[in-house]
């Protein structure tokens, strides 16, 4: 089929399930990646993922990072600070133990482990805000170290899946030479922070100058795109450089509209495009022969939240039934664990039957969620 | 992973240069096709940044489509539609009599159809510059572009539909006359109640950018309808366009795709169109190339000078219509590539053409100036 029909035909369907899942209180997302996985190759096979196809889905995944990099807030990240970090620790910890014993368990190889376990680290917190904000238990003191813990969390996730990448791509997976490869990682953040900082701040400042229609749009676009090629040349995955240029750009004056010119961007085309395509991209039927794990898995990945987060949440002084609110709160797992399991499969780490683990995962997490949500939080 | 730097390079390019071009009193537009000269020394264009830039042509006719005003359109109504009409008819003519004895009958034709079009934004300029903008003169020049831009595309899409029937007799010509209205009168009559009622539905999905996703898809849907039924792609993306345009999901709708045409796909067609100019052909098909620019000039001038003489405008304001007719930018060059895409015409054609784009809208301001002056 003809590119641009086929980008149709998914914004169609993205749209139309996304509102489906709206409709029975489901994340909009969910109901893409569910109809991304009928139109499919394994089941109707309407859309064949041609290569236009694939380069606006990654570009969808870059997005969405950058945005979150945008929602970023550095002052406000040191104010929630300690129990944050260590709701968020311990759900990255734990997740991540589980998740690679488990998989080494059932046969799967070192490498393909690591990253099992890599992707059950991000929350993706949105669900649980809305859910929350419908029960007005939003602003409790769960709700702030949830969404705080959320936050932290991509950050520790992304920061443990660039190291597994370029772990990979040296071609070896010591651990030994973590410490090496922390550093390095610790030098492209330092100097894209320092050198990146002043560079982003004066293009943004010039393209202020230019009075061409959206200038700044394009700019904050290009420095995006090229963050996320220069994370790639050292060995990072592209996502963390452009999470990295969305940060930075959230501490100019100009982030305000930035992000509200860069949400039309990416929800009018490209995030659909990549949510969508994820569902085309996972093979039901190599699921069904690993059905038992794939359950078994997110299992994993639920118990995994709740024991990690809610022993951080004690930690941090939380009362047993408030520390269980947040581990039940950081269970859904849904943007970043599925570009992380894109990556995953673009590296060639994961292949078909493997990625379409994670999907499961990201499913079953997200419908858990909101009823064992309400359990909690009613139970007084 | 190459593709994202070409990508980001290109936007970056287009917006400086074509920064350095507005302070230089020239269009933008001329700015990111020289950006494009400049990158494609250095790197060839692939097939996913042309994808990237035919979905820009499709983005800029229908924003060509939902900005044009219909209501306007009535209030200057005759004059308007006199100028364009004339101008069009007299560029095609002679278009491809000069082109003729070069081409050959069916890239004659292409090339005809291919100067018909008008971009006035240059010419806005030099007038708001002269403070006469608000003139008679002036509101006929920008209602006669819109009528000009119809026209154009219209005639390109019977072209290109006549050279792939094969075939050209009379029959067809009335078979794709027949179709090309019906097309139209669906679009005008039935497209806005149409629109408004789809678009009612498409807003009440709770999912963010819904109207501006759903948007992009009609455009898509309908450039590709009009694609299978052997007309031009532009016409589908420009009906599409003028019919959002009647609908009071206009301002929204423009206001997002513009910000998703002009922050990355448009930009990125201006530097690809320049990516793909080989200018040793420049120098081969001087004489034509020389020659077809003189004839989009003149012929412009007689025909438009004559339409506006016809309405009731007199000899100097008739000339000075004529002059500001000159100019072939945007739409020129979205035809550019569809006509290119059909596979009469070989590249050498875009090389030609956009030779003719610059010197006509480089030409435009101090001729404008000139016929002031006097």
């Amino acid at each position: 089929m003809d590119v641009f029909l086929e980008l149709a035909v998914i914004l169609i369907v993205a749209k139309v399930f996304g509102y489906l899942a709206t409709k029975i209180k489901m994340p909009g997302a969910l109901g893409q990646l569910i109809g991304g996985i009928l139109i499919g190759p394994s089941i109707l096979n309407i859309v064949s993922y041609s290569e236009g196809v694939h380069l606006i889905s990654e570009m969808g995944g870059i997005l969405l990072l950058f945005l979150a990099g945008l929602e970023t807030d550095v002052e406000e990240f040191k104010s929630v600070g300690v129990p944050a970090f260590l709701i968020a620790s311990g759900g990255v910890v734990v997740p991540f133990m589980m998740g690679y014993y488990i998989s080494k368990w059932f046969g799967y190889g070192r490498t393909e482990a690591l990253f099992l376990g890599s992707v059950l680290t991000a929350t993706s917190v949105g669900l649980t805000a809305s859910i929350l904000m419908e029960m007005k238990k939003l602003r409790t003191k769960e709700g702030t170290a949830i969404l705080a813990g959320a936050v932290v969390d991509d950050v520790l996730g992304i920061i443990v899946l660039t190291a597994l990448i370029a772990m990979h791509r040296k071609g070896h997976v010591y651990i030994e030479d973590l410490g090496i490869l922390i550093g390095e990682i610790a030098v492209f953040f330092i100097v894209s922070w320092l050198v990146g900082r002043p560079v982003v701040k004066e293009l943004l400042l010039l393209s202020e100058r230019i009075d061409l229609p959206e200038t700044l749009t394009a700019f904050a676009l290009a420095v995006t795109l090229i963050f996320a090629y220069i994370a790639e040349q050292f060995k990072i995955a592209g996502i963390t450089g452009a999470y990295l240029a969305g940060v930075l750009i959230a501490q100019t004056d100009e982030a305000k509209r930035i992000t509200d010119r860069m949400i039309t961007i990416s929800y009018s085309l490209f995030v659909p495009v990549f949510l969508v395509g994820i569902g085309i991209k996972t093979d039901v039927e190599i699921l069904l022969h690993t059905g038992m794990f794939a359950i078994l898995y997110s299992i994993i990945a639920i118990i995994g939240k709740i024991a990690g987060c809610g022993v951080g949440a004690l930690i941090a002084r939380f009362k047993p039934k408030e520390a269980l609110r947040v581990g039940v709160g950081m269970i859904p797992r849904m943007e970043v664990a599925l570009i992380m399991a894109n990556v995953a499969l673009t590296e060639g780490i994961f292949d078909k039957g493997i990625f379409s683990i994670p999907v499961t995962m990201v499913i079953l997490t997200t419908f858990v969620t909101p009823p064992l949500l309400k359990w909690v939080f009613s139970r007084d | 992973m190459e593709t994202l730097l070409m990508l980001a390079l290109m936007l970056a390019t287009a917006k400086l240069l074509g920064w350095v071009f507005e302070r230089l009193g020239q269009p933008i537009v001329l700015g990111q096709i020289l950006g494009g000269l400049i990158i494609g020394i250095f790197a060839e264009s692939t097939e996913i940044v042309r994808e990237f830039s035919n979905l820009g042509v499709l983005l800029l006719l229908f924003l060509a489509g939902i900005e044009s005003d219909l209501q306007e359109f009535r209030r200057v109504g005759r004059p308007s539609i006199l100028v364009a009409g004339i101008g069009v008819l007299f560029a095609f003519i002679l278009g491809f009599l000069i082109a003729y004895p070069f081409a050959g009958f069916q890239e004659a034709l292409l090339y005809g159809a291919l100067i018909t079009p008008t971009s006035v934004s240059i010419t806005v300029r030099v007038l708001m510059e002269l403070r006469r903008l608000r003139t008679r003169e002036g509101t006929t020049i920008l209602a006669a572009a819109v009528v000009d831009d119809v026209l154009g595309i219209l005639i390109l899409t019977m072209v290109i539909s006549l050279l792939r029937e094969g075939s050209i007799d009379y029959r067809t010509i009335m078979e794709i006359i027949v179709e090309v209205s019906g097309f139209l009168a669906i679009f005008l009559y039935l497209g806005p109640i149409f629109a408004e009622k789809a678009f009612k539905r498409i807003s009440r999905i709770d999912l963010p950018e819904s109207t501006t996703a759903f948007a992009i898809v009609f455009l898509i849907l309908f450039a590709y309808m009009a694609e299978h039924l052997n007309l031009a792609s532009i016409l589908g993306a420009y009906m599409v366009g003028l019919t959002i345009g009647q609908t009071s999901y206009k301002k929204q709708v423009e206001d997002h795709v513009s910000i998703l045409g002009y922050s990355l796909f448009i930009p990125i067609f201006f530097v690809e169109v320049g990516m793909r100019i080989e200018l040793t052909y420049v120098f081969h098909a001087s004489i034509f190339a020389i020659l077809y620019t003189a004839i989009a000039v003149v012929s412009k001038i007689i025909g438009c000078g004559l339409g506006a003489y016809l309405a009731g405008f007199d000899i100097k304001t008739s000339l000075r219509i004529g002059i500001g007719m000159i100019p072939r930018l945007g739409v020129e060059l979205a035809m550019l590539t569809i006509a290119l895409s059909s596979g009469v015409i070989g590249s050498e054609a875009l090389t030609i053409a956009i030779f003719m784009v610059f010197v006509t809208t480089m030409l435009t301001p101090p001729l404008l100036k000139l016929a002031y002056k006097h």
